[in-house]
């Protein structure tokens, strides 16, 4: 099977609820969003369009990420197709950052709490403080919370039911019908990654 | 000026039909209304001995005056109106202004309860069975905005 | 394959890991949640899938909710200032003390303010969680005080939009009906797209409709949120809205004659008569008002008639008095709103205007019926609506009547697909029948609502008097807040009205009004003069500057509430679908000496002798019953008040402790109660009869007193009437501000909530002044450059600019009540822009009407400092 997910931009109203509910899913340091929400504006006045474009870690299936990492840190689940990263492997040198033509891998070189001087809350102590540091962080398309059976947070929170989860490999699961219905596209194609992570037309 | 075509709709806002299906949709509600009022028969009022009548004031009400409860002799047809205007003789109408209304009476920030049951119609009597009654008067006001 | 299901409460959960069902309180929607806990420690928050608010999904504020509840930066314990000078930015010296001492204090100045007048007491509360307020709306009353605010007179207020909406949807705010209307013109409103009542749960239903191909036409200054989501957005100068309806309307009645003849006729006062005077003219014995029955030929009292054979046109003679039906003269009246007019005021192309009331009237389907759960209904799907942004100009509750006359003319108001006012009816709850409300026809046959938020409904309104609360909403009645109940401004308004007591003590509920009314040097002025304030608080905020004692709240993850969606007009799902009725309990443990502040008050009560007060007013409030109902002065908890008030509604069974553990219970909405409209032989006014009366009235009382009434403004036929911004001509001052609401924040709260902040820095507009590219490079600006702002008194402002196309060529939109101060607020301090500090806060920058604050202002932009 290969998990992915189809993120509506029809739907989405750029609300921030992803952004911000993996962030309390994961307790993600300072500076570090796995799932961030951009604005794009289009046109010119009168006749402009503003796009509200959710991005993430896209899983992809050719990941230059995998690729550039020198010890084998990041690599892909066989059993899914999701990216991941192994944190006692990875020593922190970057290349994969630099590798993901998407900028979606993150540092953690920050101070994990919010609050600096003033300490990890108890929520940090909790969640925050269990990331380890001086290493590359991502999505992993919320592994706990699939082996709990759950959606991921980004998913099973969006208010407007912008983002769906399901089985690539399986042509009748939700994800490849809307893929297939509503004319699905990956971003930046050119660049041969071929993503898992799909977008319906505004 | 003055004619409008009445029932002409200009252009063809209709759904799949000429027929206006919608109005007797719009006019059901108020021959209803009619027809109720109608065949609803006024209650007379039957005259009753007097009743007496024990009032609490809370509040901001409660400042004007410390006797409580208040203990009036009422007609036994006596109203929540008739209760106010027992206290305004007593006290003076000042204090009460705050809560009368020339249009509707006692303003509905204005919370009656008899024998604690909350009582709305200002002008139906308090006690239809012509017992004594106790009323508890409270203003709430200030509750607003968002 | 591996299905995986939405996310539900684990029935058994390993040792020390909870889920708890309670509300959201970042915003006044009031999602339900569940908080994940794990040995003590809440670490997650996620929607509550059984509630119909927010089914499930919660917004980006939502979700952050812990970040504020661990904030280090909350207040613990009670603290007292030490330093007896107060001012902007001087440092109280803050000194902790215990609760006893804080509340024998507060306490005890209660007791000698009672005794003199209860009057002089003031609370403010905030209005983000404007829901948890019942505590307030007993302690209030009991104390005896009228003088109860929302601290945002200014920009948080809906003013005109809550009456307006009362007066016409019964409803403190409307909506389009999103299952079924395919057609929805927004005026501003975000509604569905970012912030407000329900915002949570309009998304998906948006979306929804958006996906079934509901077409949405966003008139706004700026293209963001609803805008961004439009089929098509009409972009428009800042103020003007009402030139832009009320065209529209004239296209409608005069251009296309596309009316719903029976709608008028039966569900408003377009068949009463008029006379020469501009009021109705009545029955001699009943004395209500007249209608021309055209089947009899003769004048009848509008009750007796039927509506089917009221005139809406003709000119008729009545008792020797020439009369017409209000309809006529509100199609003479439109007529002077030509769409080329309202071109040169809105920049809205005439053609545009056409096509679009076109469009509307097309889709609103006049004459047509639908059949919804076995029920035949008028289907209208078409809606026009509106909310916080038209309404925060002079022009008020003109603004926002007029949007809402679209849908009177054609008929498009509480049927399927129309526009709706939110939750109007309710039939109570199933089991006992109780809390039911619905909008009944009350003094001349007008629209009285079901439910209100407040004691002063929108109609019938009481007759005004000489002014004796703070914020003169006894003589300005239609006014549900006031922008001078706490300013200086307020002050030179009571000299003038010869108020008889002045505010002694201020009692506080987390509102931040040096923030968020207007012109914080008034403001300040007037707190400074007061005696005494005390301070229910989350943080040290700018307004804590002022205060003596503050108290350490519990948040909104530590407090009981009983009622945070009810009633159903403020912020429940509107449509078809389900009733919830959740509660609010606490779910995590204070961090330090914080109470919940419901019991706080009772304490107060106690200490102050006003127990049984305090008790009726919860028997009032809650319409406690029979054996429920609080007694003498016995002391309650605030534990003990919930369930008897879930009792009183639910019955014995479900109390407190039930809907702990269940959170919140549901159940199935009728279509009667959603689309209440053809069931109700109430009309709504489209001509104000009223109103000039009104005006005259106020005008006596308040012409003596040296304050002069814009007659204008209390006309019976609503106008296009410009702001005080308007009047600036000179050459430099260019640009119309305006406020928004964003998406990541609430009032002037959530910036210090980090994460939120941290997406908001982020976000290129939250922060930032939003102008027009081309705008900005006519005056030499580059995006990311700091400008400041300048009115013409001077007022000024600084911020970041993001160049946009997405906004009008005169516009400037800046999100949010940012720009903080205050050391109590590190997250938040300096960050984004301070907008109140460009507005004024004085008569004639408010409607007259009901003192809705005006808040866009004209400005003159120079670049401080080049992007970095
Ligand atoms: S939560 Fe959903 S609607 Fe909100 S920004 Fe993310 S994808 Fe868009
Ligand atoms: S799938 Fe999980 S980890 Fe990835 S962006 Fe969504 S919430 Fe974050
Ligand atoms: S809409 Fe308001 S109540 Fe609902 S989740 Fe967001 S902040 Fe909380």
């Amino acid at each position: 099977m290969k998990w992915g997910m189809v993120i509506d931009l029809k739907r989405c109203v750029g609300c921030y609820g992803c952004q911000l509910s993996c962030k309390a899913e994961h307790g993600t340091p300072r500076g570090i969003f796995f799932a961030r929400v951009l604005k794009q504006e289009e046109g010119q006045y009168p006749t402009v369009s503003q796009t509200f474009l959710p991005v993430l870690c896209n899983h992809c299936e050719d990941p230059p990420c995998v690729e550039a990492c020198p010890t084998g840190a990041s690599f892909v689940w066989e059993d899914d197709g999701t990216v991941d990263i192994d944190h006692e492997l990875c020593v922190g040198c970057r290349t994969c950052m630099l590798a993901c033509p998407y900028s979606n891998r993150y540092f953690n070189d920050n101070d994990q709490a919010y609050y600096g001087d003033q300490g990890a809350t108890p929520y940090e102590e909790a969640r925050t403080s269990q990331h380890q540091e001086g290493v590359v962080m991502k999505c992993n398309f919320c592994r706990d919370r699939r082996q709990a059976g759950k959606e991921p947070a980004c998913v099973a929170n969006c208010p407007t039911v912008a983002r769906h989860f399901g089985d690539l490999d399986d042509p009748k699961s939700n994800v490849s019908r809307l893929i297939k219905e509503r004319a699905g596209f990956t971003l930046h194609p050119e660049k041969g990654t071929k993503p898992n992570v799909y977008y319906l037309p505004a | 000026m003055g004619e409008i075509p009445e029932l002409e709709h200009g252009l063809e806002p209709r759904l799949d039909t000429d027929e206006d299906r919608s109005a007797v949709l719009w006019y059901s509600a108020g021959r209803r209304a009619a027809d109720d009022a109608a065949s609803s028969t006024n209650s007379q009022n039957i005259a009753a001995p007097e009743i007496a009548v024990d009032v609490l004031l809370f509040g901001l009400l409660s400042a004007v005056t410390t006797e409580s409860p208040v203990s009036l002799s009422l007609a036994g047809t006596a109203t929540p109106m008739d209760v106010v205007a027992a206290l305004e003789d007593r006290f003076g109408a000042e204090p009460f202004a705050q809560i009368k209304d020339p249009g509707v009476g006692i303003l509905p920030c204005c919370r009656l309860f008899v024998d604690g049951e909350p009582f709305e119609d200002v002008d139906a009597p308090i006690s239809p069975d012509g017992k004594s009654a106790t009323v508890e008067m409270i203003i709430l006001k200030g509750f607003e905005g968002g | 394959m591996n299905e995986i299901k939405p996310p539900r409460i684990v029935e058994t959960a390993p040792e020390g890991d909870e889920w708890i069902p309670s509300t959201c309180n970042l915003c006044y929607g009031t999602c339900s949640i569940l908080v994940h806990k794990v040995d003590g420690v809440a670490v997650k928050i996620e929607g509550n899938p059984k509630s119909t608010v927010g089914k499930g999904r919660l917004c980006g504020k939502g979700v952050s909710g812990l970040m504020t509840h661990y904030d280090p930066n909350r207040i613990r314990r009670p603290m007292r200032r030490t330093n007896p000078e107060k001012g902007i930015g001087i440092d109280p010296g803050w000194e902790e003390i215990s609760w006893d001492e804080a509340l024998n204090e507060i306490a005890g100045r209660l007791k000698k303010i009672r005794a003199d007048d209860p009057r002089k007491l003031s609370i403010q509360r905030t209005t983000t969680v404007y829901t948890m307020g019942l505590p307030w709306g007993a302690f209030a009353p009991g104390f005896g005080t009228t003088n109860v605010s929302e601290g945002g007179g200014g920009l948080h207020c809906g003013n005109s939009a809550h009456q307006i909406s009362g007066l016409l949807h019964a409803s403190w705010g409307v909506l389009p009906d999103f299952q079924y209307c395919n057609y929805a013109l927004y005026f501003g409103a975000s509604k569905g797209h970012a912030a407000g009542h329900n915002s949570n749960s309009n998304m998906a239903q948006a979306a929804d409709a958006r996906e079934r191909g509901m077409k949405m036409v966003v008139v706004d200054p700026m293209c963001n949120f609803a805008a961004a989501k439009a089929t098509e957005w009409v972009p428009i100068r800042v103020g003007t809205d009402a030139a832009l309806a009320l065209a529209m309307c004239n296209v409608l009645v005069n251009e296309l004659g596309t009316l719903d003849i029976p709608y008028l006729k039966a569900k408003t006062n377009g068949p009463y008569l008029i006379g020469p005077e501009g009021t109705y003219v009545r029955d001699g014995e009943t004395n209500e008002p007249l209608v021309w029955d055209s089947k009899a030929g003769a004048a009848k009292p509008h009750n007796v008639a039927d509506s089917e054979d009221m005139a809406l046109a003709g000119e008729f003679e009545v008792n020797g008095v020439k009369c017409q039906p209000s309809f006529v003269l509100l199609k003479e009246h439109l007529k002077k709103y030509s769409p080329e007019y309202a071109e040169e005021i809105t920049t809205v192309p005439a053609e545009n205007i056409r096509r679009i009331s076109a469009e509307f009237a097309k889709e609103a389907r006049i004459g047509s019926t639908i059949v919804i759960d076995g029920v035949t209904l008028p289907y209208r799907p078409a809606a026009a609506i509106a909310f916080r942004g038209l309404q925060g100009h002079r022009n008020a509750t003109f603004n926002f009547f007029a949007v809402l006359l679209l849908n009177q003319l054609v008929g498009a108001a509480d049927v399927v697909g129309s526009c709706l006012g939110f939750n109007p009816a309710f039939d109570g709850i199933p089991e006992t029948g109780r809390m039911g409300y619905k909008p009944k026809a009350s003094v001349d046959g007008l629209m009285a609502v079901g439910t209100w938020m407040a004691y002063d409904p929108p109609y019938p309104h009481p007759e005004p008097r000489k002014p004796e609360e703070m914020g003169l909403q006894d003589l300005f009645i239609m006014g549900m807040t006031s922008p001078f109940f706490n300013s200086e401004q307020g002050e030179e308004l009571w000299e003038k009205f010869d108020m008889p007591y002045r505010p002694e003590m201020l009692i506080n509920y987390g509102a931040n009004i040096m923030m968020s009314i207007a012109n914080k040097d008034l403001i300040a002025e007037s707190l400074k003069k007061l005696d005494f304030i005390a301070s229910f608080d989350l943080f040290l905020n700018e307004t804590s500057d002022f205060v003596d004692i503050i108290l350490p709240d519990r948040g909104y993850l530590g407090c009981y509430n009983t009622r945070p969606n009810t009633p159903y007009i403020f912020s429940h799902p509107a449509g078809m679908g389900d009733w919830s009725w959740a509660i609010q309990q606490p779910v995590v443990e204070p961090e330090g000496e914080e109470r919940i502040f419901a019991d706080v008050l009772i304490d107060l009560a106690e200490r102050a002798d006003f127990l049984a007060d305090i008790n009726t007013a919860f028997n009032a409030v809650l319409d406690l019953r029979g054996e429920h109902r609080l007694q003498g002065d016995r002391k309650y908890s605030y534990e003990e008040i919930c369930d008897a008030d879930l009792k009183n509604n639910f019955g014995p069974e479900r109390g407190l402790e039930y809907f702990k553990k269940e959170g919140v219970v549901t159940w199935p909405k009728t279509p009667e109660e959603v689309y209440w409209r053809p069931f109700t032989d109430a009309r709504v006014p489209i001509y104000l009869e009223w109103m000039p009366a009104l005006g005259e009235k106020i005008q006596a009382i308040s012409g003596p007193a040296g304050l002069d009434i814009p007659m204008e403004y209390y006309s019976a036929l609503v106008d296009y009437l410009p702001c005080q911004s308007f009047e600036c001509n000179h050459d430099d001052f260019d640009f119309y501000t305006f406020y928004y609401r964003d998406t990541l924040h609430t009032n002037s709260f959530t910036m210090e909530n980090a994460w939120l902040d941290e997406a908001a820095q982020l976000d290129p507009y939250s922060y930032n002044i939003a102008m027009n590219t081309a705008s900005g490079k006519q005056r030499g600006l580059e995006d990311g450059d700091v400008i400041q702002l300048e009115t013409e008194k001077g007022r000024q402002v600084k911020g970041r600019v993001h160049l946009t196309e997405a906004i009008h060529p005169e516009g400037l939109g800046i999100a949010a009540l940012c720009g903080h101060w205050a050391k109590g607020m590190p997250v938040a301090e300096g960050k984004g822009v301070f907008y109140n500090e460009l507005l004024e806060l004085d008569w004639e920058n408010v409607n007259p009407v009901n003192l809705t604050l005006d808040l866009c202002s004209k400005v003159k932009v120079t670049r401080v400092e080049e992007s970095r």
